[in-house]
């Protein structure tokens, strides 16, 4: 899967490299998190890179969107405008589930094989449009499912009730989006404390942890403490694959193990010691 | 890759509606407002052509006048006064929609099903309709099997039967056929049909001649859509 540059300094290696092409990822976060500038850093960086751009806002309009971005110092917005590089569509107050249901499918017929990059901003209205669950599963899968079809997908959606986000508003898309991001925003202190947590993503090895981060002007969300330079060591799986070669066990078994640690890093193991895996492993097979 | 995908997106949002006639006489379906109509019969097959124009905001004889050449084309099938998607329901069936299709049958239907037990009272209070008109909805209801009658004390109370369902299940096959057979004739009229989407209750295609294409939804789930809404 290919992996595209995200435009958040220090998102790309906690993604393990990127955003999938033609993946659908959500960003969660309560007002103020950082939503629609990490989505304007997301749009914008598809942009230098000659892609397109969509910007669907369900809510906010247009002007202040753009408003904000020209304020961040990112003045390029304007002209990738005028050369309709990147293009705002004002959905606010339309019955988007309908479009998804009609005019999507026929949308997607034409432009299958683009490259765009589309952020939907918020999907929570969406989502608001149908009441009953099972339809709403059924509307946001197929509005994912097609949108991926024209490019790489990018949709905000508000955080509502619990924090552990585990409110019905958010599991659905949460469930079934390729990527989620979770922005969290401590603002009880004096000094508020962003944080960024990848929840999840599919086919990627992401960083498990949270990371603070902040916002600057001209450069937007700055991840801080993240070494994406530093290139992987694999001193746990090649000591496991020195280990395996003293014990006995079936041939199958040993060829599919030493296969498996292809390509292993020692960050996937975190922290799990050669030895430890060993003895389970031995376990499982004896007597076998 | 070409350009223009914001552009295009944004006009397919802003699209109102999807009616637009197409250009020459080719096919029935060419003309917008008959496409509402065939659509609307697939949803209520043999539906009153008052209820036909009143929900379409068309006046009952443009309702009837398009019923009319839907006919005559073969797209709508009549039995007595009331006419029906050809192929998309059982023929024998024709009674059971139009009785659906008469005032408060599919409201006092839609209740029994949400709340199985309902009592007369609540069944006639939730339809507005005096006891005496309820009771004798209910019976028809009953004569075509699709509601049940208990005692209860001094209450009677409404029971939904699976014959809806069964009827549902055994109609899929035909709904298939319906779908597919439709989009053939459009291909045979000229309008090169596209199949955009085929989920369980509906079919959507786009079709048309030359860069003029229009979008049709069609229902094709009657056994739940002439009565499933109505409460």
């Amino acid at each position: 899967m290919r992996k595209i540059r995200s435009g958040v300094y220090g998102l790309n290696p906690l993604l393990d490299g990127g955003v999938n092409e033609n993946s659908t990822t959500v960003v969660i976060g309560r007002s103020g998190a950082g939503k629609t500038t990490l989505a304007t850093q997301f749009i914008r960086r598809g942009l230098q890179e000659g892609q397109e751009g969509v910007f669907v806002s369900l809510d906010e309009n247009k002007e202040q969107i753009i408003r904000e971005a020209v304020e961040m110092g990112w003045t390029d917005i304007l002209e990738y405008l005028d050369d309709e590089l990147l293009v705002f569509i004002d959905a606010s107050g339309r019955e988007f589930s309908n479009f998804i249901r009609k005019e999507l499918p026929a949308f997607v017929a034409d432009w299958k094989g683009s490259t765009a990059r589309i952020v939907v901003d918020p999907l929570t209205p969406v989502l608001w449009s149908v009441k009953d669950p099972y339809e709403q599963r059924d509307l946001i899968g197929y509005m994912f499912k097609e949108t991926r079809k024209v490019g790489t997908v990018l949709c905000t959606l508000e955080e509502h009730g619990p924090a552990d986000l585990t409110g019905p508003e958010t599991v659905i898309p949460m469930y079934l989006a390729d990527c989620v991001v979770h922005l969290k925003l401590n603002s009880s202190d004096a000094d508020p404390a962003r944080l960024l947590k990848i929840v999840k993503c599919r086919n990627s090895r992401h960083s498990p942890g949270s990371h603070p981060f902040q916002i600057i002007r001209g450069l937007g969300i700055v991840i801080q403490g993240v070494d994406g330079g530093r290139p992987a060591t694999i001193k746990t799986p090649s000591q496991l694959r020195q280990l395996l070669l003293t014990r006995s066990m079936p041939k199958n078994v040993r060829d599919s193990l030493e296969k498996s640690l292809d390509g292993l890093t020692d960050a996937d193991f975190r922290g799990l010691k050669p030895e430890e895996i060993l003895d389970l492993i031995l376990q499982e097979y004896q007597g076998a | 890759m070409p350009r223009g995908l914001g552009r295009a997106l944004q006009k397919a949002v802003a699209r109102e509606g999807l009616d637009e006639d197409l250009e020459g006489q080719g096919s029935s379906l060419s003309n917008a407002r008959r496409r509402q109509v065939f659509r609307y019969l697939c949803l209520r097959p043999c539906a009153r052509i008052s209820d036909v124009g009143r929900d379409l905001s068309m006046s009952q004889a443009t309702a009837r006048w398009h019923t009319w050449d839907l006919l005559e084309h073969g797209f709508l099938q009549a039995d007595g006064p009331r006419m029906f998607p050809s192929g998309l329901i059982d023929p024998d069936d024709a009674g059971l929609f139009a009785m659906l299709a008469s005032a408060g049958r599919a409201t006092l239907l839609a209740a029994t099903s949400e709340s199985p037990g309902i009592s007369f009272q609540e069944l006639s209070e939730r339809a507005h309709l005096t006891r005496q008109s309820a009771s004798k909805i209910v019976s028809e209801l009953m004569q075509f099997g699709l509601v049940s009658v208990s005692e209860d004390g001094r209450y009677r109370r409404a029971y939904p039967t699976a014959l809806l369902a069964r009827k549902r299940e055994a109609n899929q096959s035909r709904a298939d056929a319906f779908a597919e057979g439709l989009v053939r004739r459009l291909g045979e009229e000229g309008l090169s049909p596209e199949l955009l989407r085929r989920s369980e209750g509906t079919l959507l295609i786009r079709f048309g001649t030359g860069p003029r294409r229009v979008l049709l939804e069609v229902p094709l789930d009657p056994y739940a859509t002439a009565w499933m809404r109505a409460a």
